[in-house]
């Protein structure tokens, strides 16, 4: 997982897959340019819950760039994939995967949406709630998605003041708490032993413990 | 606007039908999005019954909340026991299941809840495409200069919160903060102050006077009915259902959305 504080250092050419964009922040999704500059084989688009303007603005992304997979938290972004870029491999998002939870694996759910995926990306907290036996699990680790605010309170001036990495949140009642960016999460040493498991998302270049 | 007014007991509903002009409820034996606590939600389905049977006799709308996701083993019990609350004379679901839906489309109202994460046009037509739905609870986050596609759509119509009441600081739907450790606490999860270099870090609303010019915006755009949650006593929904309908008067009198916060910073 890269983002805006990548370290220019890290070799990504070691790595199976680069996931970019985010699934929290519309703000956080690259230009097309700069997803141009990206040089590896498999890159990731992750996009968040959408907008009718920022929705627009990803379909422009998608015609413009070629991109083999992408993550999505909303389903208006769905229908558009299947029909305009049929071989864009679609991943269920953790934040719509927490909405729709168990819904996915049986019925009219299965039946439009399921059937049209690639994976679903997961963490530790979302395991227990996603019941499929036969798709692909992507393991995001060690930060479990908790919630997130699309009314962004650390915008100042209308310019974006969030935290560009993991920062661990103060509090005598919750010990390991983090944000980043619009988004709360859980710090979970455990990794998951599901079989499903096809590949670790590791959110580690930019922690700020 | 029509109120719509979260009903927890026969006993409440009794207090509070005359003010309604229609009212909801969730079941304890149903999940949804009250699911912490039990005080918020109608005991058994006898009580609901009764509850149901007082909204017709006033001649006005029931429905229930069943608005999370459910496996295929709960799904059963769901549609069972909505179909008996349906056969006494509940009028619709709150729902975001699309599973659930599917199985109602066409048999009865359906309400998309706000906890469907639906924040563009194209989301709202998926939906409406495959659960037939009537009706949509605006979700809490998407400001009404964000909504303008979406209110295009006709076929269907809409609800907001009354938003100086109940405004989740998270994306209402897609939350695990409140659950996610098996606690439920006294103060909410997402209200809890954290500190980062001995600065204070919370997700903050928007101010009352924002929220009360979205409600202002959203009846301009011709949203048709307002929802009071089920949260806190009777007496308490007698106070807010006192300041939705000072609200919407100011609202009518209003030439502007100035003049209307103007009016309304009187009050609050």
């Amino acid at each position: 997982m890269l983002d805006d504080s990548l370290n220019k250092e890290i070799n990504i050419e070691k790595y199976d897959f680069i996931y970019i964009g985010s699934e929290f922040c519309f703000k956080k999704i690259p230009s097309p340019d700069t997803i141009k500059k990206i040089n590896h084989k498999n890159i990731v688009l992750m996009t968040p819950i959408l907008k009718d303007d920022s929705l627009k603005i990803v379909k422009k992304i998608l015609d413009s760039v070629k991109i083999s997979e992408i993550v999505i938290n909303d389903l208006g972004l769905l229908e558009y994939l299947i029909k305009k870029h049929p071989k864009i491999k679609i991943n269920i998002g953790r934040v719509i995967a927490t909405s729709l939870s168990y819904s996915l694996s049986f019925g009219k759910a299965k039946q439009i949406i399921t059937k049209h995926i690639n994976a679903i990306e997961i963490d530790s907290l979302l395991e227990k709630n996603i019941d499929l036996k036969n798709k692909k699990l992507h393991f995001h680790y060690p930060f479990s998605y908790l919630t997130h605010s699309i009314i962004c309170h650390f915008k100042i001036d209308n310019k974006c003041n969030c935290f560009t990495s993991y920062t661990k949140l103060d509090s005598a009642e919750f010990s390991n708490i983090y944000a980043k960016q619009n988004a709360y999460f859980l710090y979970e040493k455990n990794i998951s032993s599901n079989t499903l498991i096809k590949r670790m998302v590791y959110h580690i270049f930019s922690l700020n413990i | 606007m029509k109120k719509v007014i979260g009903i927890n007991t026969y006993k409440e509903a009794l207090y509070l039908i005359n003010y309604a002009d229609e009212i909801y409820f969730g079941l304890r034996s149903i999940k949804n999005h009250r699911i912490w606590y039990d005080y918020l939600n109608v005991s058994d389905i006898d009580e609901a019954i009764k509850i149901i049977k007082l909204a017709k006799d006033k001649n006005k709308k029931s429905y229930i909340a069943a608005n999370e996701s459910y496996s295929q083993r709960e799904i059963e019990n769901v549609i069972k026991i909505i179909r008996t609350l349906l056969s006494n004379g509940l009028d619709g679901i709150i729902l975001k299941d699309i599973n659930l839906a599917s199985y109602f489309k066409n048999k009865t109202d359906i309400i998309l809840s706000s906890t469907a994460i639906v924040f563009n046009s194209a989301a709202l037509n998926f939906y409406i495409r495959n659960t037939g739905l009537n009706r949509i609870v605006i979700p809490q986050h998407l400001k009404p200069s964000d909504a303008i596609d979406i209110m295009k759509i006709k076929s269907i119509q809409y609800e907001i919160f009354y938003l100086l009441d109940v405004y989740c600081r998270n994306v209402d739907g897609a939350c695990k903060f409140h659950i996610f450790d098996g606690k439920t606490r006294e103060k909410s999860n997402c209200k809890y102050v954290f500190k980062v270099n001995e600065k204070n870090i919370d997700m903050r609303p928007p101010s009352i006077y924002d929220r009360a010019k979205i409600i202002y915006d959203y009846k301009k755009m011709g949203v048709k009915y307002i929802k009071l949650a089920r949260d806190g006593s009777a007496d308490y929904k007698i106070k807010l259902i006192k300041e939705v309908d000072m609200m919407l008067s100011i609202i009518k009198k209003s030439s502007s959305d100035k003049v209307f916060i103007q009016a309304i910073k009187k009050f609050f």
